[in-house]
């Protein structure tokens, strides 16, 4: 399959060159491509993201697309099969997201957001939301640089109602 | 530097809602916006739709409530057995709890301290608790239900109880009005098997008063609708029920199937049927699993003690049941069997508990709204 490779460019000015049917997991993207604003010649400006998070993205796209080439070709792939491809998604999307910092995460975040890339969101999401589990509040408050807003009556208050949930 | 302040607010319900639902207790604690957050039925819409992965299991340990968390993917996993993990996530101490009933993610407790009864009801999901004052005094014997009204979004209680002439008689609380009163019927519910709570409604055994032919008893399916307040027609169920011979237990599937479990001494099987539509007035059932007794051992079910639920993409079922008497005479094994298609698979050890009163199944918690 010969496919069309379009440019995107970030907002610092870096140019990356990637396949259209890639770009596409890009709901944004596959719209303007959709409309015909894309000119072959001219890189798809793209000012909410920075080179380096764009890198991830794209990094990301490309993965994802050649999963799913692989889903049409062995679309009657046995059972085992199928467990091991999503295995193998899954392990790339941990090591892949296990090299990020906390910062870039929320970049990416937001960058996956304004492109539109579901999947990528719910990864994202799903890999801050997991940093969360088994942590104390005070734990929480650090690694995501909040602060505590609770008066001590307050505090009382939401400790009492907690006795007594999940958790 | 990016910080989560700097995510707009669904990105940050979108991370939150999945914050597994037995960690939500930091979350809460976090900052007044997070602990907000939890109070809004919207965003406990979206966390109930993603967070709840594994099964969540309310059982009754010693007189008191507890939230189990069970996770079965490690069972048919490859060809080697991984034990299922079972992890405690909350507890309820609030004076002996003798009987649990659960709708849409809220319990209503029985507690008994030998002279009184009391009934409370526990939101664990926002950590409230609301005590339910009787009209006439409660009884170890009155079974509940809890449901939902949908019309005036409230949700509601009704409760089966015996006057000295032993004549049933059902009443039903109002949360919103805060009182109880009278509901005619002349439905007979099996008073001794409880009822589940199936969106908002309640489905119990009920023995058929029509149709009757002489000498013998039939038994069917009746939903309690809490939004009309009465119960619906006779639902068939796709076996003969017996009481002295058989066991009957209902459950639930995800919150949009019902589930039964059918014993029959005479054919030492178990049988579990799946709903394939379901409502107050209508139901069709699919064949899930038959397992033969004898590949389960030790599996006593004593009055209203057993309950179940299934796992239907892993095609297996979990049978909660008190095992036997400790030598002591007092005490009793709890344990969890899990059977499958091709019989027993696994028991799971639930620990010696003091014989009081029997556990409850449930699958999925919906979060729920205020009590």
């Amino acid at each position: 399959m010969s496919s069309n490779m379009i440019m995107l460019k970030s907002s610092d000015g870096a140019s990356f060159e990637i396949e259209e049917a890639a770009a596409r997991k890009s709901k944004i993207i596959a719209n303007m491509i959709e409309v015909e604003c894309v000119d072959e010649d001219k890189a798809i400006p793209l000012q909410n993201v920075t080179g380096n998070i764009l890198a991830l993205v794209i990094e990301y796209c490309n993965k994802h697309i050649v999963d799913d080439d692989d889903d049409v070709a062995t679309e009657e792939a046995s059972e085992e099969e199928e467990e091991a491809k999503k295995k193998k998604v899954d392990d790339w999307e941990a090591e892949f997201m296990n090299s990020m910092s906390l910062e870039t995460m929320f970049e990416l975040l937001l960058a996956a957001n304004y492109l539109n890339i579901k999947s990528l969101i719910d990864l994202v999401c799903q890999t801050i939301a997991n940093n969360i589990k088994d942590k104390t509040p005070e734990e929480v408050r650090k690694i995501f640089s909040i602060e505590n807003d609770f008066t001590p009556e307050e505090e009382e208050e939401i400790r009492k109602e907690n006795a007594w949930a999940f958790g | 530097m990016t910080m989560v302040s700097d995510l707009p607010q669904d990105l940050v319900e979108e991370i939150l809602s999945r914050v597994p639902i037995t960690c939500l207790r930091a979350v809460r604690s976090t900052c007044k916006r997070w602990n907000g957050l939890f109070k809004d039925p919207s965003f406990r819409k979206k966390h109930s739709g993603k967070a709840a992965k594994d099964s969540l299991v309310v059982m009754m340990n010693g007189y008191r409530v507890c939230l189990m968390s069970v996770n079965l993917n490690g069972i048919h996993n490859h060809k080697d057995l991984v034990a299922p993990s079972i992890k405690q996530i909350g507890e309820f101490n609030q004076g002996k709890i003798c009987r649990v009933f659960h709708c849409n993610g809220l319990l209503l407790c029985l507690t008994n301290d030998c002279i009184t009864s009391r009934l409370v009801v526990w939101n664990p999901y926002l950590g409230q608790t609301r005590w339910i004052e009787p009209r006439t005094a409660y009884d170890k014997s009155d079974m509940f239900s809890i449901g939902y009204d949908n019309n005036n979004n409230n949700h509601k209680i009704l409760r089966l109880f015996y006057e000295l002439d032993s004549y049933i008689n059902y009443e039903i609380y109002d949360f919103k009005a805060n009182s109880w009163r009278i509901i005619p019927t002349s439905y007979i519910i099996v008073s001794n098997r409880r009822g589940v709570s199936l969106k908002g409604n309640t489905y119990f055994l009920a023995r058929k008063i029509f149709e009757v032919e002489e000498g013998v008893e039939d038994y069917c399916l009746l939903c309690f609708d809490f939004t009309k307040e009465r119960f619906g027609p006779p639902l068939h169920l796709p076996f003969h029920y017996h009481p002295v011979d058989d066991d009957t237990v209902l459950s639930t599937v995800r919150e949009e199937q019902l589930a039964v479990l059918f014993e029959s001494m005479n054919t030492h099987k178990i049988h579990i049927w799946i709903t394939t539509k379901i409502d107050p007035n209508t139901v069709s059932w699919n064949k899930f699993l038959a397992v033969r007794t004898e590949t389960i051992i030790d599996l006593y079910s004593f009055f209203d003690t057993r309950s179940f639920f299934v796992d239907e993409e892993k095609k297996v079922a979990v049978i909660c049941d008190i095992q036997k008497l400790k030598p002591n005479r007092i005490d009793m094994y709890q344990k969890a069997c899990i059977v499958g298609e091709k019989g027993y698979i696994e028991e799971v050890n639930l620990g010696e508990l003091r014989y009081c009163c029997p556990l409850v199944c449930s699958v999925r918690f919906q979060l729920p709204s205020l009590v």
